[in-house]
């Protein structure tokens, strides 16, 4: 019975599956999997360009706290995206193969994942540069990540059954994604907002999330135990809301692709 | 031991689709997939579902592999399953078929070291070539789902569900999977097959089971199932079957499905129809369709077209173990303009060759995706198609009784690997009302009776058939004269003429058939005829489409002129120049034969012996035989058989004549008893003619008592008619029957006593006929010298024709006497009497009254004195 809910059985079909949609990914492009870390950088250049030369942002090594965040906040953005569509695009696996699934949401998360995780590990260099106590903390980060993962993947599994019944679902998650890019301290830090709008801003499951890579990778330091638990606290939430959902609805939803 | 390893109870599954129908808001309807399903499946069964399209099959295999939970009730199933559908899934159409290969292998959850074994085995069994290292977006259709199927058959599950599997590739690599999956089920595996093919899911499968609707309709042995799921189904209206032999022809919503032998000819749509209005063609299969009738031989049903003011009727008609005949009637309700109507037939890959005239020509293999024309032309002889060599499906005649606009052929492609064969209309505007728009049949041909080369009459066959006529040949002699063996009648007052029989089937090389049909008529004539050594037998056959009456019907042997002799049984006789009759009264006989000096004895003989009228005539050229039936014979609807009869050629004519000695004394024997005997005297009816013995001497010649009535067309005698004789108290004879040439019944009562012959008879007619005179009359011996009437005289010599020498009124009675026979005196009930001499080949001395011609009553004595 607890094989049948934590899926351990098929964790095979899940690190099979990753593997192939990054594969996927990247398959037939010169560049590869250095799109990894090229996309980002890019989008880093970028924001850092229009934060300083634009809107004077005057923090240090600014183009660092752009690129901490940015990191995880593709990923976040990329696994919600594909995630909302998971069951339709995919919808001919969940037809032909026999194991559960939630084992192709979780894959294309996974998939992601992996990406987060090679691009940050080519970049990790340049963070230890800076702090090398990014080093030490490194076991910390991965906890945060893997937290973060199912954070992700909880909301995205509940886009993705609900996206099956309602197809606005998916459109509204593109144009959702460019709104929340926006509330979420990605490329800034909370000292530059007005203290009344701090309360509003944890709302968002993200704030504590990437106040904690800030901490890990720009700052170099321990991440706060309020951001912490916060984490923990929005993840269980999600998590559970998003999979437990979707184990229930999913039949139905089958019966619809 | 069995070992249950898969388990249905109460399985329900609704779902809920959308409808957008047109103007309507969106609507969500549930849709019962499965309902109350229990199934129980043993350990290496192999089961086929089968059902119509949207009956749950799918969602069936489906919920066996997990793959979808049902609403209500459990599934249980042990063992690794593995389902094939959704072959494209998981691949990645970058990478090579090699490479995916481990990437679906690990998706089913192999290990990379697992399918490292299997990858060659499954690398074989797709046979790409170099193809297995290409990306497969290079792949055709075909070849991405050998690899599929390949994969998915290799994964060695212990429960094996396979959709659809006719869908694979080609037929060799179909056929490889077939027999994989037979292996497959000798190893003990359990296998669970989707099929809309009955030949593959009988091959694969020993249970079936019948959904329809999403509730089982029937679970039992294969052989079974899928009869009930051809026949049982009719209550439903979806597919009904005619069934003949190894032929079977089934309707299902407009489309028609041929098997032979169980292997489907026509595959996809089959035999269909479709119409095109603006650019869009719509099909039969998408109407609707009701059943109107349905017998074991024919088929009617209706189909509603949903878009446009149309319906159509279909007749479907089985015919025979290798024929079958299907009617269109189209009928709009409002004029409509129409681009196209067509009536197609689309045939399966085995048929390569087209047919035309005795030449073949291959149809080319295409492999596009989109159907291509062949060819339209309109030519309108019928479509020969044959499979290739070594197929087990017959040539295939598909014959119209219409003429069409045009005829066409197209390819449909490589995917469904069909040929299709259209006859069809033109743009045309179709008035309110029926329309026929296809009318015709179709035969099954053994290939081996392909007329490949034109075939020589066979050695020891007498007879040939050329330019539609049916000849007769004494060694290489043709004997018979243009028209050969052939039906004649007259209908509503016309002479027909058949137009060129058409070999319309081959039972075998011994054994055919030919149609020969009639301009105008509602009918055609079917002539089986069926070789013998040094014999022809033959029977023809009317089918008709209405109830009618033929005026005699009669089969006709014409003959070039190298006869001089004729036989029947009880007369024979020489043709001579002038006559033309011969002879005027063999009626019945069961023969007629001629013989000569160029050609042997020949006889043409009929089976039936009563009812018939035979007649041998000879004009300038030729020699006719004919076998009349009946004055008016009715033809019902449908199928007559008309005649039935030989024609051979005797080699030893002695026994011919023995035989025919003895038959002729046994027919003379029965008709004694039958007649009657007093005193001297004794008197039978012979086919209609009365005849007078006297201690064993007959004083009657040729024709004996007889009435002749005089028509327009000329004399009709009254024998010339079918008889029965009965006795209906002691001493009394009657005598009853119709003519042949007019219609009219004919009574003769006739009693003997002692020297002293009292008859009557009597005519009525059955319809109304000009009647000009009737006349009674006695044939007599040629043995009576002199007549007396009024006065004493002897009596000419005769001549060519017949001669009255005396006419006037009776006094008492007309008399004959002379020889060494007693005279005889006839008188009657009229007194205007007549006394003749016949021609020379009669040889008769002719008593005569005229009967008045309004009255078709006579009543006559005969004495018969000096008896001793």
């Amino acid at each position: 019975m607890l094989n049948k809910i934590l899926l351990w059985k098929e964790r095979r079909y899940f690190w099979e599956l990753s593997r192939k949609f990054l594969k996927d990914k990247y398959v037939g492009s010169v560049l590869g999997l250095s799109w990894a870390f090229i996309t980002p950088l890019l989008l880093a250049g970028a924001i850092t360009l229009v934060f300083t030369r634009v809107a004077k942002v005057s923090l240090p090594h600014y183009p660092l706290l752009v690129l901490s965040g940015i990191l995880p906040w593709m990923y976040f953005s990329a696994s919600l995206s594909e995630g909302a569509y998971s069951i339709l695009n995919y919808s001919s696996f969940l037809k032909r193969f026999t194991f559960s699934p939630v084992i192709v949401p979780l894959s294309l998360s996974g998939a992601n994942f992996l990406n987060l995780l090679l691009s940050i590990g080519v970049m990790l260099p340049i963070f230890i540069l800076f702090n090398k106590s990014v080093l030490f903390l490194l076991p910390v980060l991965f906890f945060f990540l893997v937290l973060f993962f199912f954070l992700a993947s909880g909301i995205m599994l509940t886009l993705a059954w609900s996206n099956v019944f309602l197809r606005d679902i998916g459109h509204l998650t593109s144009v959702g994604l460019l709104f929340w890019f926006w509330i979420t301290p990605v490329f800034y830090t909370l000292s530059l907002v007005p203290e009344r709008f701090l309360f509003y801003l944890y709302l968002n499951p993200l704030t504590p999330f990437m106040r904690i890579f800030h901490s890990i990778l720009y700052r170099g330091v321990f991440p706060r135990p309020f951001d912490a638990y916060l984490s923990f606290l929005y993840t269980l939430v999600f998590w559970l809301i998003g999979y437990i959902s979707f184990l229930k609805k999913i039949p139905e939803a089958k019966k619809r692709i | 031991m069995k070992e249950t390893v898969i388990r249905l109870s109460d399985v329900e599954l609704d779902y809920l689709t959308p409808f957008y129908f047109p103007g309507k808001k969106r609507h969500w309807e549930k849709i019962k997939a499965l309902q109350n399903i229990n199934i129980e499946i043993q350990k290496g069964e192999s089961i086929a579902l089968l059902g119509d399209n949207g009956a749950g099959k799918s969602t069936l295999l489906k919920i066996i592999a997990g793959i979808l939970k049902p609403d209500k009730g459990t599934v249980q199933v042990e063992g690794k399953v593995r389902i094939l559908s959704e072959l494209g899934a998981g691949f990645n159409i970058e990478a090579s078929g090699w490479e995916n290969i481990f990437i679906q292998g690990s998706l089913f959850g192999f290990s990379r070291k697992e399918m490292e074994k299997k990858a060659s085995k499954i690398a074989a069994f797709a046979s790409l070539g170099k193809y297995l290292y290409a990306p497969l977006k290079a792949y055709s259709e075909g070849m991405y789902v050998r690899l599929a199927f390949s994969i998915g058959i290799y994964t060695d599950p212990d429960i094996f569900l396979v959709d659809d599997i006719i869908t694979v590739g080609d037929i060799h690599f179909q056929e490889k999977c077939i027999q994989r999956l037979e292996k497959m089920r000798e190893e003990g595996k359990t296998l669970v097959i989707v099929t809309h093919s009955l030949p593959l899911a009988e091959r694969l499968s020993t249970k079936g089971i019948w959904l329809d609707e999403g509730k089982i309709a029937y679970v039992g042995p294969i052989t079974e199932a899928a009869k009930s799921y051809l026949q049982l189904s009719k209550e439903k209206g979806k597919a009904f079957a005619l069934e003949k032999e190894k032929l079977k022809i089934v309707f299902q919503e407009g489309k028609i499905f041929i098997l032979w032998d169980n292997n489907l000819l026509s595959p996809y749509y089959g035999g269909y129809t479709t119409i095109t209005k603006n650019n869009n063609a719509v099909i039969s299969p998408l109407q609707k369709w009701k059943m109107e009738k349905y017998t074991p031989r024919e088929i009617i049903a209706r189909g509603d077209f949903l878009e446009l003011p149309l319906s159509q009727t279909w007749k479907i008609k089985l015919i025979s173990e290798r024929e079958w005949e299907w009617e269109v009637i189209m009928e709009p309700t409002n004029k409509v303009k129409l681009e196209e109507v067509q009536t197609g037939l689309l045939l399966s890959e085995d048929y390569k060759f087209l047919w035309r005239e005795k030449e073949r020509e291959e149809l080319p293999y295409y492999k596009g995706k989109e159907w291509k024309p062949f060819r339209e032309e309109k030519d309108p002889s019928p479509f020969l198609i044959s499979a290739h060599a070594g197929s087990a499906c017959p040539a295939i005649l598909w014959e119209p009784f219409l003429k069409f606009d045009k005829k066409q052929i197209f390819l449909s492609g490589e995917e469904t690997g069909c040929k299709a064969f259209y006859w069809g209309w033109k743009a045309k505007e179709w008035m309110p009302g029926k329309h026929l728009i296809f009318s015709g049949r179709m035969q099954l041909i053994p290939p081996a009776l392909l007329p490949l080369k034109q075939k020589k009459k066979a050695e020891g066959n007498i007879y040939r058939i050329e330019e539609g006529q049916i000849k007769i040949f004494s060694g290489e002699q043709e004997i018979t004269a243009p028209g050969g063996l052939a039906l004649l009648f007259e209908y509503q007052g016309q002479h027909y003429l058949p137009d060129a029989g058409k070999i319309s089937r081959f039972f075998s090389e011994q054994e055919k058939e030919i149609k020969f049909t009639w301009e105008n008529l509602p009918l055609y004539a079917l002539f089986r005829i069926r070789d013998e050594k040094a014999s022809l037998n033959w029977e023809i056959e009317i089918i008709s489409e209405e109830k009618l009456a033929l005026t005699n019907p009669r089969v006709v042997l014409n003959l070039l002129p190298f006869f001089d002799k004729w036989f029947t049984l009880r007369e024979e006789g020489d043709f001579s120049k002038n006559l033309r009759w011969f002879p005027d009264t063999p009626a019945p006989t069961p023969f007629l034969s001629v013989k000569g000096e160029k050609c042997k004895l020949l006889c043409f003989s009929i089976e039936e012996k009563e009812n018939i009228f035979s007649l041998i005539e000879k004009k300038k050229e030729m020699i006719i035989l004919q076998h009349f039936k009946g004055y008016k014979v009715s033809i019902e609807k449908g199928r007559n058989l008309l005649f039935k009869g030989k024609v051979s050629l005797i080699e030893k004519e002695n026994n011919f004549h023995q035989q025919r000695e003895q038959e002729r004394k046994e027919t003379l024997r029965k008709l004694q008893e039958q007649g009657l005997e007093a005193g001297n005297i004794s008197f039978f009816m012979d086919r209609g003619r009365g005849r007078i013995f006297c201690q064993g001497r007959e004083l009657t010649s040729s024709w004996g008592l007889y009435v002749s009535i005089l028509t327009p067309e000329g004399w009709r005698e009254s024998f010339k008619g079918t008889w029965k004789v009965h006795k209906e108290k002691e001493g009394e004879l009657v005598a009853e029957g119709r003519h042949f040439f007019l219609p009219l019944f004919q009574r003769w009562r006739i009693q003997v006593k002692d020297n002293r012959i009292e008859w009557s008879w009597e005519g009525r007619k059955e319809e109304e006929f000009n009647i000009r005179e009737v006349h009674a009359s006695l044939m007599l011996k040629d043995e009576y010298t002199e007549y007396f009437a009024d006065q004493s005289n002897s009596f000419p010599e005769f001549e060519e024709d017949w001669t009255t020498i005396w006419e006037g009124r009776v006094k008492k009675s007309l008399q004959v006497k002379g020889g060494n026979l007693p005279s005889v005196s006839f008188a009657g009930s009229s007194r205007k009497g007549i006394i003749k001499i016949s021609p020379s080949r009669l040889k008769g001395r002719v008593l005569e009254y005229r009967v008045a011609p309004n009255k078709m009553k006579f009543q006559g004595y005969i004495w018969i004195e000096n008896t001793n």
